[in-house]
């Protein structure tokens, strides 16, 4: 399909806010890179790798979601393989439980992804190593059993192109998916031989970084995308999921022998033990500026690149009334669009006016009562403290980030549409 | 075409018009508080586009123990026609559930499989009343973030039928073979009571109660108000007026039932005549509030409802509260802030016209 595409049934498939572009000629992508307030992410974090390599450059990328994030990654894929850095990525949704997640998962996943794509890419992966790895695997108690079932299965026999290593580590993968009651085994037991598991994995990060120099590429760079995603909690010892992942455990999200960029949570960034963490500063992509005059124009261009707006929509008008109740976030913007787009031929003022209603309603759903009084707050003070409790409201977009020479957050416009002051105030009488 | 359903609810037209123009994986909301009325909704739906598969939560529950939803779902659509929209019903069984443990499980396996949805290459439509999509929307946001459209459809007043909240009539959980059968033994036992002697009386006003309780369930109300009558009587001899004022609005109950709402709230009114300050108050105002609503008048019903609410909350009336609880859910608003969300209470708020 040519974008901008010009009927209402190609708006709603060319704006569907699940598909970040990963093509770098897509025309669709817009570089919101100023109005953002930020730097260029493919080029800023391309730069860094290249200028410390040998070395490894290891950092945290995060921002809300919906942000066009993964967009963003597919870029610096791009622009990293046009310096020849071979470039693994690797989507956590995909392949792990968003819901509980390990270090060790995420350890298992990089090594998977690492054989599989290697493989894919015609790289001949040393395979006494790999037979080396897996017999490593396999003396395991839990890992025999895993295996047996692996054996056992049909596919398992005819797949041969496969090295076994590869199907373990899948296995290995989907057990920590499906939440088995082997996987808490599977982890137990790494966890016990931690600093040999990462030796057997930086073997094999070796073997791989070898292969693809030899095919004159300068190194190998791993992107995670995905765990900005990964579940909120309070752990009993007081600190969040998040901060257990990512300050916890930094010491073996770094222990890969390669540059590696993780995305984080949003909630991370004002954690103060990150920095020690993660000593590179984590690259933030706010939300577009969309209330100003530059924010706004670039966020018409990204519905512009789509659709043709003259042909769309009755005036031109009604993007901006789109683009206004966004609050510069790429993924509501998509989500206005095609909502707008359900009302028939062309456009209206009453079919923007039903799209931005629904999209208030839904925000609507997701404040709670006790989260009325941070709202408030957010909503005067303009910024976002280090707090918990703020988490949870940044990780669903009730408040999002922005960026002018320094971070300063607000509400969501569609969650400004709600009359908070007097649903507190009648809470307030409700309760006498 | 069902033209009253789809001018009544532009949204109507919306889903419609997203089932016929996308063919692509989409999740889509759709809300509507009252099983019945969704029928309708999905049946001017399906006469349009007619490629539609139904599949209830409950047909999928035998699986579910052992493996998640999404994969329950590709299993029961495997010969189904690939290009038919999926309608899911009844997840709300597994969403505002008193089995915190089965709801956390549920909204964390929808909300970290989010993307074994997209595989199923459908247009998934989920049908849920107002609590259970709030409680999906907070508690799996993830997925929830994922919606191509969210249709909500409000019941019409008049299609609202709140008759079930009328008190518990006596029985609602016997089936009619079990209630004809009890109706025997209470009959014979009828037979055997002695009102004059000690305590003769009261057993047999509990008899009474029961009886009546049991002809009103029934549908048997010519008999069922004989039964009251009696009873009226004997607790006006035994000075036992709350009693009193039960049965009265049992006799309300009656009336509601037969459509003669002006004579409900005359009972009612004397109800709560006799019942002054005393316990019991909130149930008849939360009453009353039924037949307002069943006589169109919304406001009033909301008014009872709301002083209902108050009174209930004093003394610590939890029955009413759970009724009043309920009842908001079925309204389809932010339980229990059901009241407050009417923009007509404001005004009444601000007016005064309510006692705060």
């Amino acid at each position: 399909m040519q974008s901008p595409v010009s009927t209402v049934d190609e708006a709603y498939k060319v704006c569907n806010p699940e598909q970040p572009l990963k093509d770098m000629d897509d025309p669709r992508y817009v570089d919101l890179t100023e109005v953002r307030g930020i730097k260029n992410l493919a080029r800023t974090i391309a730069k860094r790798i290249v200028r410390t390599a040998p070395d490894f450059h290891q950092q945290l990328v995060t921002g809300h979601r919906g942000c066009g994030k993964s967009t963003e990654l597919y870029r610096l894929k791009a622009q990293l393989e046009r310096e020849k850095f071979f470039t693994l990525y690797m989507d956590v949704e995909e392949m792990l439980d968003l819901g509980e997640i390990s270090y060790l998962d995420i350890l298992l996943g990089i090594a998977r992804a690492t054989e599989e794509q290697l493989r894919e890419n015609g790289f001949a992966l040393n395979q006494q190593l790999l037979d080396e790895l897996s017999d490593w695997f396999t003396e395991k108690e839990v890992i025999k059993e895993i295996k047996r079932n692996l054996e056992s299965r049909v596919e398992a026999k005819i797949g041969s192109q496969i090295p076994f290593l590869g199907k373990l580590l899948a296995a290995f993968t989907s057990e920590i998916r499906s939440g088995s009651s082997q996987r808490e085994q599977l982890r137990k037991t790494l966890e016990k031989e931690l600093s040999v598991f990462i030796e057997r994995l930086n073997q094999l990060i070796n073997a791989a970084r070898l292969q693809v120099q030899k095919r004159d590429f300068k190194d190998l760079v791993i992107i995670v995308d995905g765990l900005e995603k990964m579940h909120y909690r309070e752990l009993q010892d007081g600190q969040s999921s998040h901060a257990a992942l990512f300050v916890h455990h930094a010491e073996q999200l770094k222990a890969p022998t390669c540059s590696i960029i993780y995305t984080a949570p949003i909630s991370l960034v004002s954690n103060e033990n990150l920095i020690d963490a993660f000593p590179a500063t984590p690259f933030v992509i706010p939300m577009v500026k969309y209330s100003t005059e530059p924010g706004q124009a670039k966020l018409i261009e990204v519905v512009a690149r789509r659709v043709n707006i003259d042909k769309l929509f009755s005036s031109p008008d009604l993007v901006s009334q789109l683009v206004t109740k966004s609050g510069g976030a790429v993924r509501d913007l998509m989500h206005l669009v095609r909502m707008a787009c359900e009302g028939g031929d062309c456009i209206t003022q009453e079919d923007v006016d039903q799209a931005i209603l629904t999209l208030v309603r839904e925000f609507d759903r997701l404040v709670r009562e006790d989260d009325i009084d941070i709202l408030l707050q957010v909503s005067r003070q303009k910024h976002v403290l280090a707090d918990t409790k703020y988490a949870r409201l940044l990780q669903l977009r009730l408040i999002l980030e922005y960026q002018n020479g320094q971070r300063w957050a607000d509400l969501h416009p569609a969650v400004q549409e709600i009359n908070l002051v007097q649903i507190k105030t009648q809470l307030e009488q409700y309760a006498k | 075409m069902n033209v009253d359903l789809f001018t009544q609810h532009p949204a109507l037209k919306r889903l419609l018009w997203v089932l016929q123009h996308n063919q692509d994986f989409g999740l889509y909301f759709a809300r509507c508080n009252v099983p019945n009325y969704r029928k309708q909704l999905v049946a001017a739906v399906v006469a349009q586009y007619p490629a539609v598969i139904e599949i209830s939560l409950h047909q999928l529950e035998a699986n579910l123990e052992t493996i998640a939803l999404d994969v329950a779902l590709a299993e029961y659509l495997q010969d189904k026609s690939p290009e038919a929209a999926v309608f899911l019903y009844d997840l709300e069984s597994r969403l505002p559930t008193e089995d915190t443990e089965l709801q956390y499980r549920t909204l964390q396996q929808v909300n970290w499989r989010r993307s074994a949805y997209v595989r199923l290459q459908r247009r998934l439509v989920i049908w849920l009343p107002d609590d259970a999509l709030r409680i999906l929307a907070r508690g799996a946001p993830d997925f929830f973030d994922w919606y191509s459209g969210v249709y909500e459809f409000e019941i019409p007043e008049r299609a609202v039928n709140l008759s079930t909240f009328y008190d518990d009539d006596g029985g609602n959980h016997l089936t009619l073979a079990e209630k004809r059968r009890w109706k025997k033994v209470l009959l014979s036992l009828l037979d055997e009571t002695k009102p004059d002697t000690p305590g003769g009386l009261q057993s047999l006003a509990n008899l009474l109660m029961d009886l009546g309780r049991l002809h009103r369930s029934l549908g048997e109300y010519k008999q069922a108000l004989v039964y009251f009558q009696q009873l009226l009587d004997i607790y006006q001899q035994l000075g036992q007026f709350k009693s009193k004022a039960i049965v009265l609005k049992h006799v309300a109950g009656i009336y509601y039932a037969q459509g003669d709402y002006d004579a409900a709230l005359e009972y009612l009114t004397d109800a709560l005549k006799i019942l002054g300050n005393q316990a019991g108050l909130s149930s008849i105002l939360f009453h009353k509030g039924l037949i307002y609503w069943a006589k169109g008048n919304e406001t009033e019903a909301k008014t009872e409802w709301l002083s209902a609410y108050k009174i209930a909350k004093q003394v610590g009336d939890a029955e009413t509260l759970k009724a009043l609880d309920k009842l908001g859910r079925r309204l389809g608003s932010r339980s229990p802030r059901f009241i407050l969300d009417d923009s007509e209470e404001k005004n009444m708020l601000k007016k005064g016209t309510l006692q705060k």
